[in-house]
């Protein structure tokens, strides 16, 4: 199902959320919102979900207008930061809980409910945990019943907000590479808000990047990342060097800059501030002879063979650099 | 490429517990027995001025043995007032239980033009003197009142009357319910609320399968303290019950007359049934809190 935003404002007193936003996903796309704090990503999404209210624009969902619809009439199923599982129920009587208040009419009967939560639960592989309470679960398990719980009511859009932003790096990873084969399997459109770019470009199929309330590039992370549109979404998608700020900029990553021993053309002269050797990476740190600081990244075999130190002298060049015009 | 430094020796790290040189690592005497000193200090405070009262309330009302006790407690006045009391209680803590839920609910989950005054009015009857509560209602209500001519031409009697009463204890207990929730509430934020809305629940759904599961304890705290309050409400209900015997005398109000005539046995016979009806309200909070204690 295709999901519509068109030309969405929302303030909140006198600060403005989004201004003039508009955006389409197509069905059973994995798309992620990426931005900084205050960017407006959120309340897009909660836009969508119909927990806010905009104060202009329309939303439609699979070309059905909703923008006047409850958030439980949207056919959405919504995932928190925070989990929002209902402390006082079982994992399986929350995993249930859509599907028991539904109206009289639809309700389908206590068996076919409780089947229907077993086999969520057997998706997200938590059935043995049917009838535990979420206190006595970990963060990670806490947010797989999450999901399960908002996939219980067979939504056309799932809607997560910073799903994995309470969680520790290891489950992170894990729980990521996870929704991403969720999505592969029940291909359902899902949009997630994060403000890692890392997470953004791991698993999403579009990626579209907010600063202050309004969108700065929509398109695949290989698009967003190598073809940065403005020098936001440049400096926000990865590390930065800046070559030069007076008039045009012109930025350059630091897997882009080359290192060697000897002087070679178009190779300029820096002196070797720092090392960092993390994991399998080597993180060296130039000054050039304009006292500039850079940033040179390469694989620790590489900077191993380089045999160079801290104090000496290096030649760096830049194998790409990304220009902007002044602003 | 750098080293990673040495690991400092332990006896460097170890924090300093000594006060005193030379004792041979024991706390000093002087920090254990801070705690014991807290300690005993609390438990004379809440036995001179908690236990004591109680106990030397029960032992004046049974001093002349029980015959003269139950007689005193069964007088017609006495009787008409443990019924006031009680009607009273049944009316004005329900009313503000669903009050303070409903202030609560909108206060903490919305945001509305006039939040901020609403949280100021329903701290309003804490702050000003329950005679002056009192004074406000007479002269709202009373004959020569605002409303007092309108009342007279349709037969309404409000002070001086059963109904003043309710109203007075209404107003006076409204924010024990409220100023129990909101805090409770607006730390459990708006989350659960929104994930059930989300999957389809009602307003209402919402409100009694997750809201009320989540505030129960406060909602049971704030019920008990709203009810003790209202039983044992003395300065409002002074000013609009006009003191008539076996018609507008609440219990409070009987044991004031009782002593004041010199009946001090009778006076704390009534005194030693409001005490009663408050320690039965906290048994059923302990009974309440060790049956779902054990049930899970």
């Amino acid at each position: 199902m295709s999901i519509q935003a068109e030309h969405i404002r929302k303030q909140f007193g006198t600060f403005s959320a989004l201004n003039d936003v508009s955006l389409t996903v197509q069905g059973g796309q994995l798309v992620a919102l990426l931005g900084p704090s205050g960017s407006g990503k959120t309340t897009l999404l909660r836009v969508i979900a119909g927990l806010e209210i905009p104060d202009s624009g329309r939303v439609s969902l699979a070309g059905r207008d909703v923008t006047d619809a409850g958030p439980g009439e949207r056919g959405i199923g919504f995932v928190f930061q925070h989990y929002a599982l209902f402390r006082h129920m079982t994992v399986a009587q929350n995993v249930a809980f859509g599907l028991s208040v539904k109206s009289k009419a639809k309700r389908p009967d206590k068996a076919t409910i409780q089947a229907r939560a077993m086999e969520l639960l057997t998706l997200v592989q938590l059935d043995w945990a049917a009838n535990r309470y979420p206190t006595q679960l970990s963060g990670g398990q806490r947010q797989r019943v999450a999901l399960a719980r908002a996939l219980a009511v067979e939504p056309q859009v799932l809607l997560l907000d910073e799903p994995f932003g309470a969680l520790d790096a290891a489950v992170r990873q894990e729980l990521r590479d996870w929704l991403r084969g969720l999505h592969h399997e029940l291909q359902l459109t899902s949009v997630f808000v994060t403000h890692d770019q890392q997470e953004a470009l791991e698993i999403a199929d579009q990626v579209v990047v907010f600063n202050q309330g309004q969108i700065e590039q929509i398109g695949t992370p290989d698009d967003v990342y190598d073809h940065p549109a403005t020098p936001f979404v440049y400096r926000f998608l990865g590390k930065t060097n800046v070559l030069q700020e007076e008039g045009e900029l012109e930025y350059a990553r630091p897997h882009d800059i080359e290192l060697s021993r000897a002087a070679q053309t178009d190779f300029r002269a820096a002196q070797i501030k720092h090392v960092h050797l993390v994991g399998a990476e080597a993180r060296i740190e130039v000054q050039d002879m304009g006292g500039r600081m850079l940033s040179a990244e390469m694989p620790k075999a590489l900077f191993r063979e380089l045999d160079v130190n801290a104090g000496e002298q290096v030649y760096y060049r830049p194998r790409r650099v990304t220009r902007y015009p002044a602003s | 490429m750098s080293r990673p430094a040495q690991a400092e020796p332990l006896q460097a790290s170890a924090p300093q517990m000594r006060a005193r040189p030379g004792r041979s690592g024991r706390r000093p005497l002087a920090r254990r027995l801070w705690p014991a000193f807290m300690v005993t200090l609390t438990l004379i405070v809440v036995g001179l001025f908690l236990v004591l009262p109680l106990v030397s309330v029960f032992t004046a009302a049974l001093g002349k043995g029980l015959g003269e006790y139950t007689a005193a407690v069964t007088t017609p006045d006495t009787v008409s007032a443990i019924l006031l009391t009680l009607l009273t209680v049944v009316i004005a803590v329900p009313l503000n239980t669903v009050f303070g839920v409903a202030a609560a609910w909108a206060v903490t989950k919305f945001r509305f033009p006039g939040r901020g005054l609403l949280l100021t009015l329903i701290d309003l009857p804490l702050a000003i003197s329950p005679v002056i509560s009192g004074l406000v209602y007479v002269l709202l209500f009373g004959r020569q009142g605002f409303l007092g001519p309108w009342l007279e031409a349709h037969n309404l009697k409000i002070i001086f009357a059963p109904p003043g009463i309710v109203l007075a204890t209404t107003f006076v207990t409204f924010a024990y319910v409220a100023r129990e929730l909101i805090p409770v509430m607006q730390s459990q934020g708006k989350d659960d609320e929104e994930a059930a809305l989300t999957l389809g629940a009602s307003g209402w759904q919402t409100f009694t399968r997750i809201t009320l599961p989540n505030i129960r304890w406060a909602l049971v705290y704030g019920v008990i303290m709203c009810n003790a309050r209202a039983m044992g409400e003395f300065g409002a209900v002074s000013v609009v019950s006009g003191h008539i015997r076996g018609l507008t005398n609440t219990m409070p109000l009987q044991v004031e007359i009782l002593y004041n005539e010199y009946n001090t046995t009778a006076a704390f016979a009534v005194a030693s049934l409001l005490a009663l009806m408050a320690l039965l309200t906290l048994g059923v909070k302990a009974l309440l809190e060790w049956r779902v204690g054990n049930g899970k």
